[in-house]
């Protein structure tokens, strides 16, 4: 099946693969290509430039540099009367008395309104744990506010000797089942 | 014909440069328009595609140092300037290269200038299916019968990998005509 694939292949490549080309397309090619070159000129051009540039530029420069567009006659002459001066508004100044009065005002109002908010907000914010209800703690804890890493709940516990045999596992665990964590917020 | 030798010089000469270029299209024109036309498959394309790269060998030629073949340097030039042309037709249309020569193998079926077959539609769908050195290898020894030595001297590649990149390309080909 292998050899007669292969055969298959080797059929192909006596048919060729199939592409053609216009009728006559190779027999002007040298005209049609040196005529649309330039050759004079892509040769100054090329020895301007660090890099080589793509053909068919001489078709940009047979245009030239006109971009096509006009405008009415006289345009430019009767310009000016189109033109929309806007009116100057008087300006003033910073160190004017009644500005100045104003200013010292607004100053003196900022300072008060900022102290007096400061004050009224941190005397709200003193809040007791013991005033807490237990499900906005447990609310709090579970939409992560808080997150303690090991290292800083051992901080907390620096006194006591976690390798010592002081508890069995069996000890440990009977503990744990049977810690009331609403009672371990509540004295914390 | 003119030794290789004589005819760069008489293209960097003005007064010998029109005729000398005419003579290195003639000489060459076929070769690099079927070796074009293979990668980037449409004839307009192509013929884009060939006129960069006479441009582009009349232009450099001052730099050709004669390290290889004047047609290996035009057949590399060739080269880069199809995939080039790919590349910026896939940035151009949004699409990978892949998707492109699919679909550039679909549009074979309604093309005037392509009067392949069922079979060689299917070779050029096995063929884009390689990847890109690969496909060159394929068409340069399969269809244009050129020789390890001077695909080495155009791809850059030892004839050893050319010779082994050619064997994959050929079984996978195989495969490919056999379950499609």
């Amino acid at each position: 099946m292998n050899s007669q694939k292969k055969n298959i292949l080797d059929e192909l490549k006596k048919s060729g693969a199939g592409f053609k080309a216009p009728k006559d397309y190779f027999e002007d090619m040298e005209d049609r290509f040196v005529a649309s070159q330039n050759l004079d000129k892509a040769k100054k051009e090329h020895s301007k430039s660090a890099g080589p540039k793509m053909p068919k530029l001489d078709a940009l420069d047979s245009i030239g540099k006109s971009h096509g567009f006009t405008t009415p006659a006289g345009y430019f002459e009767e310009e000016a009367k189109h033109l929309v001066i806007p009116k100057t508004k008087k300006i003033i100044s910073l160190n004017s008395p009644g500005l100045r009065k104003w200013l010292n005002l607004s100053i003196a109002a900022s300072i008060l309104l900022f102290f007096g908010l400061g004050f009224y907000l941190s005397s709200n914010t003193n809040v007791k744990m013991a005033e807490l209800n237990t499900d906005e703690i447990e609310n709090w804890i579970d939409t992560d506010l808080i997150s303690f890493n090991s290292y800083e709940i051992a901080e907390v516990f620096e006194d006591v000797d976690l390798e010592s045999d002081l508890y069995s596992d069996e000890e440990v665990g009977a503990y744990l089942d049977n810690l009331d964590i609403e009672e371990i917020i509540l004295d914390n | 014909m003119l030794e290789e030798e004589v005819l760069i010089e008489r293209l960097k000469d003005p007064l010998t440069r029109e005729a000398s270029y005419r003579l290195l299209i003639s000489t060459h024109k076929q070769r690099l328009y079927w070796h074009i036309r293979k990668i980037v498959l449409n004839h307009e394309n192509a013929d884009d595609v060939l006129q960069n790269t006479f441009i582009k060998v009349f232009r450099h030629i001052d730099g050709f140092k004669g390290e290889s073949k004047l047609y290996s340097w035009m057949f590399r030039i060739a080269t880069n300037e199809s995939i080039s042309f790919l590349k910026k037709e896939a940035k151009h249309l949004r699409v990978d290269m892949k998707t492109l020569q699919e679909q550039r193998v679909d549009n074979l079926k309604a093309d005037v200038y392509f009067d392949g077959d069922e079979i060689q539609l299917k070779l050029q769908k096995a063929i884009i299916s390689l990847p890109q050195k690969q496909q060159l290898v394929f068409n340069m020894k399969y269809f244009d019968d050129l020789k390890y030595e001077e695909i080495s001297e155009i791809l850059d590649t030892s004839v050893g990998a050319l010779k082994a990149s050619y064997h994959h390309a050929r079984k996978k080909i195989e495969l490919f005509l056999l379950n499609t």
